[in-house]
């Protein structure tokens, strides 16, 4: 897709105004926040790690590009998001989303995050390099009905099945959501199907089909 | 030819298919022993470096190496090539980079914990201030007809909503024949406010409940003035006398 490839040089060259461009463009043509964040967010950043194992760029341009998309995700928020979510209830429950311990890659969590709270959700979002602790204090506070995590570097991924075990232990009701790019790898070895209240979301499809049988299903 | 260990920073020597023929004690010291290069490259890089340093000579590519600790670590690998050997030196990048991004990650998490904080202060909060709303408006029956129901704070909707159906109930139940209602520590009023106030005082004249008004402070007036056409609503200036009377 022509749009995506020059999204990326746009997002390497670090060029914010550029970026925000082409996201607002979608935006007036109607295009929903999910498919502009997994139709031309996601495959620029996909596109720029590609380019790093193509040794066409370093890991400096890498994280312009991600500080660059990083910006223009903060703000779709507040200039679209928020004033779409204004005055609607957020009734649709509590999520609480976060990057397991040592992992860094945060933009795709917080896309995640924005579409929940698009959704009706009350969301909470932690961040990167969060250690399961953490998550524990703040799900016993805030007690959330969804836990979203996201591990990027398959070292990173291997860390989620004790996330899923702390937390299955302490929140019976909680439905966990596991993403990012770790499940791709070939050598993960998450079990798919684990239980009924662990959900493994790969694709936005899979995204919106869990949200549509959580509103079917009476939460 | 100069001794590897001469060398300033960690250099290897490697065959084509990418065998360690000769590493300084550097390079030992950082990321240990070993048979091939490949050994020393994180699993995520391996398919990088057999492409741009066994398939093609590359002079620098960035990789990330597992260190002897155990960390990955990103490293720029500068080559030269001959007929049988390369000569490649490894320079570690992410350093200074490293502490940058951890401490701006640090500084992120703070934001994060005191904005989660924040959240759960802001729900404890409201929590109170709906209870002020409802204390502020307490019932005190002065006789056993008369009931007094100083307003405290900011005169608006959310204030008489919250209080509007327990004071109603109490009327009805009681059989309250007159409803006071003291104005005296009320700070700001608006307009919308002092309409829901007026159906307030509308209800209680549907019980046969007469209502008096007192404690109106100067800038109260301007919002008052259409109060003036209910029924059974009357002002006075002076709650003490009201009580006198009652209690003589």
């Amino acid at each position: 897709m022509e749009t995506v490839k020059n999204f990326t040089d746009v997002l390497l060259d670090g060029d914010q105004d550029k970026a925000w461009e082409y996201v607002i463009n979608e935006v007036d043509k109607g295009t929903s926040t999910k498919d502009i964040f997994f139709g031309l967010l996601t495959p620029a950043m996909v596109e720029i790690g590609q380019k790093w194992q193509e040794n066409e760029i370093s890991v400096a341009d890498e994280h312009l590009a991600t500080t660059t998309c990083d910006f223009t995700l903060a703000r779709y928020k507040h200039e679209v998001l928020l004033p779409r979510i204004q005055n609607k209830p957020q009734d649709q429950g509590r999520a609480l989303f976060f990057c397991v311990e040592k992992e860094e890659h945060d933009l795709g969590i917080r896309m995640i995050a924005q579409i929940f709270e698009e959704n009706g959700y009350e969301v909470r979002l932690m961040g990167a390099n969060l250690p399961v602790e953490f998550v524990l204090t703040m799900a016993v506070k805030w007690e959330p009905d969804v836990i979203g995590m996201s591990a990027s570097m398959l070292k990173q991924g291997e860390r989620v099945p004790s996330y899923i075990q702390r937390l299955m232990e302490r929140f019976e009701q909680t439905e966990l959501l596991i993403g990012g790019r770790f499940l791709s790898l070939p050598d993960q070895l998450l079990d798919k199907a684990d239980d009924s209240k662990v959900t493994i979301i790969q694709e936005g499809s899979e995204l919106s089909a869990w949200m549509a049988a959580r509103v079917e299903g009476g939460k | 030819m100069i001794h590897l260990d001469a060398m300033p920073m960690p250099v290897v020597i490697i065959d084509h298919a990418l065998n360690i023929i000769e590493s300084s004690k550097k390079t030992e010291k950082l990321l240990g022993h070993a048979a091939s290069f490949l050994d020393w490259v994180d699993d995520e890089s391996r398919e990088k470096a057999v492409r741009f340093m066994q398939d093609k000579h590359s002079e620098k590519i960035e990789l990330n190496l597992v260190t002897i600790d155990g960390a990955i670590s990103l490293f720029s690998v500068l080559m030269t090539w001959d007929d049988t050997f390369a000569t490649v030196a490894l320079q570690k990048e992410d350093h200074r980079l490293m502490q940058l991004m951890g401490k701006v990650t640090e500084h992120k998490r703070r934001l994060e914990e005191s904005d989660m904080e924040l959240i759960l202060k802001k729900n404890e909060l409201e929590q109170s201030l709906k209870r002020i709303g409802e204390l502020s408006t307490a019932a005190i029956e002065l006789t056993d007809e008369i009931v007094l129901i100083p307003l405290f704070g900011d005169l608006t909707v959310a204030l008489i909503h919250q209080n509007q159906q327990r004071i109603l109930d109490n009327i009805y139940v009681k059989n309250i024949d007159e409803v006071i209602i003291d104005l005296q520590s009320v700070g700001v009023m608006d307009a919308a406010g002092v309409e829901e106030m007026i159906k307030m005082i509308k209800s209680f004249s549907l019980f046969g409940t007469a209502c008096t008004i007192t404690g109106v402070k100067p800038e109260h007036a301007p919002f008052l003035h259409q109060v003036h056409m209910i029924q059974k609503l009357t002002f006075i200036n002076n709650l003490e006398d009201k009580l006198s009377r009652i209690v003589y």
